[in-house]
């Protein structure tokens, strides 16, 4: 099981009350903006690369977060996988729109989340060596869950909630993403 | 297969992430966007009000002409004479019998010599058009030479009423006829008399035109 390796900060405000309040007021948005504008940026940055692309995406997504709010309903999905379930479709409409090849973006950590996952046949370094050539053989939900998961230490609620499907679903669709790449590797 | 380049994630400092930070910028776009939204709305509105509005004035004029057309539609014309006869005698044996049609098909038409004015008064039988028309269907016979033939139709006669109101230029226009032509001739000459028409007071001539239908009725033995 991989580790959570960045810690949601505890909130320091009632986020629903500010919410509400910021459905008929705008400026009281504020305090949201603030809390999760580096976590959204950091989120794009992945998928996007550039700073200043990923700054006007994160625009982007605050943007239509604020003009949709009154759509928001507190019903069991958090407002956080609701405002990255956002940047997930933005990332989308920035690659569907320009056609350029999609960004995936590995560190140590993502890879080893991976290799736990796998078989302890193959080595890291063969696996970093071989892993672009497999992701771009997944289809792209297959890769999305395989990013949000692995590559960023969500949990499976977390996953659901921002791709839009259960826990249970989250995780067996995950599984059997990771399934193909174990097979990938050990037919070759 | 999935387009895809896979890189070294980029670390990102803090302070770099919030030199892009600007909520104001959030704010004027979000207002931006809301008055855009707003000019939009009411663009929709007022383009489906004008489109409302010309529906709804189509169907209505439709309504009314389809209305119309339905009225029209309803009207039944009473059978003349001749198409009861014909559907007589289809069934049973007619036996010919002549009888007189005097009753004019249409009301006397004024053929005025000068330009009517409001001073302007037609001519009329001194007694009223009920009494012409039953003078006419009391003594309009149908000629006995043409019995044989059965003729049927209409013979229009034209006549001036003069200043004393007596008919003079009498004229059929179109004859069955010579027993028909003279028996509206005897007819008009010897029809009661008209007041004359006048203009500013003044009495003046008048041309008058009658129809007069000669039809054979069948009777059923």
């Amino acid at each position: 099981m991989p580790q959570q390796i960045a810690k949601e900060k505890e909130l320091d405000f009632d986020e629903e009350r500010v919410i509400r309040q910021a459905q008929t007021d705008p400026a009281a948005f504020k305090p949201v903006y603030e809390m999760y504008f580096r976590r959204i940026f950091v989120f794009v940055h992945h998928r996007i690369g550039e700073k200043e692309l990923s700054a006007d995406v994160t625009h982007q997504v605050f943007l239509k977060a604020l003009t949709n709010l009154s759509k928001f309903q507190f019903r069991g999905v958090p407002f956080s996988a609701w405002l990255f379930r956002i940047a997930l479709n933005e990332c989308n409409d920035y690659y569907r729109k320009t056609r350029k090849a999609r960004l995936v973006s590995l560190d140590e950590k993502a890879t080893s989340n991976l290799f736990d996952e796998l078989t302890y046949d193959i080595r890291v370094d063969e696996l970093e060596n071989r892993l672009p050539e497999m992701l771009g053989k997944l289809n792209f939900n297959e890769l999305q869950l395989i990013q949000l998961r692995f590559f960023e230490s969500r949990s499976f609620k977390e996953v659901g909630d921002i791709v839009g499907i259960s826990e249970g679903n989250a995780k067996v669709k995950t599984y059997r993403a990771v399934g193909k790449i174990r097979k990938m590797f050990l037919k070759e | 297969m999935n387009n895809i380049i896979v890189k070294k994630m980029q670390e990102v400092t803090e302070e770099e992430i919030d030199k892009f930070k600007s909520f104001d910028r959030l704010l004027v776009d979000y207002n931006y966007i809301k008055a855009k939204k707003g000019i939009l709305v009411k663009r929709i509105i007022v383009a489906g009000i004008v489109v409302v509005t010309s529906v709804t004035v189509t169907y209505v004029a439709l309504f009314f002409e389809r209305t119309q057309v339905a009225t029209k539609a309803v009207v039944i014309e009473r059978p003349t004479t001749k198409q009861l006869n014909e559907k007589k005698e289809n069934s049973q044996t007619p036996v010919i019998e002549p009888k007189k049609i005097t009753q004019p098909s249409k009301e006397v038409t004024e053929l005025k010599p000068m330009e009517p004015s409001p001073a302007y008064v037609a001519a009329e039988p001194q007694l009223g058009y009920p009494h012409l028309y039953s003078y006419f269907d009391r003594e309009l016979n149908y000629p006995d030479i043409h019995r044989k033939d059965s003729i049927n139709g209409i013979v229009t006669a034209v006549f001036v009423i003069d200043e004393k109101g007596i008919p003079t230029q009498i004229r059929i226009l179109n004859s069955l006829g010579a027993g028909f032509d003279e028996e509206v001739t005897r007819l008009i000459a010897g029809m009661p008399k008209w007041r004359p028409a006048t203009l500013n007071g003044k009495q003046v001539i008048s041309k008058i035109s009658v129809p007069f239908t000669f039809s054979i009725t069948k009777k059923i033995k």
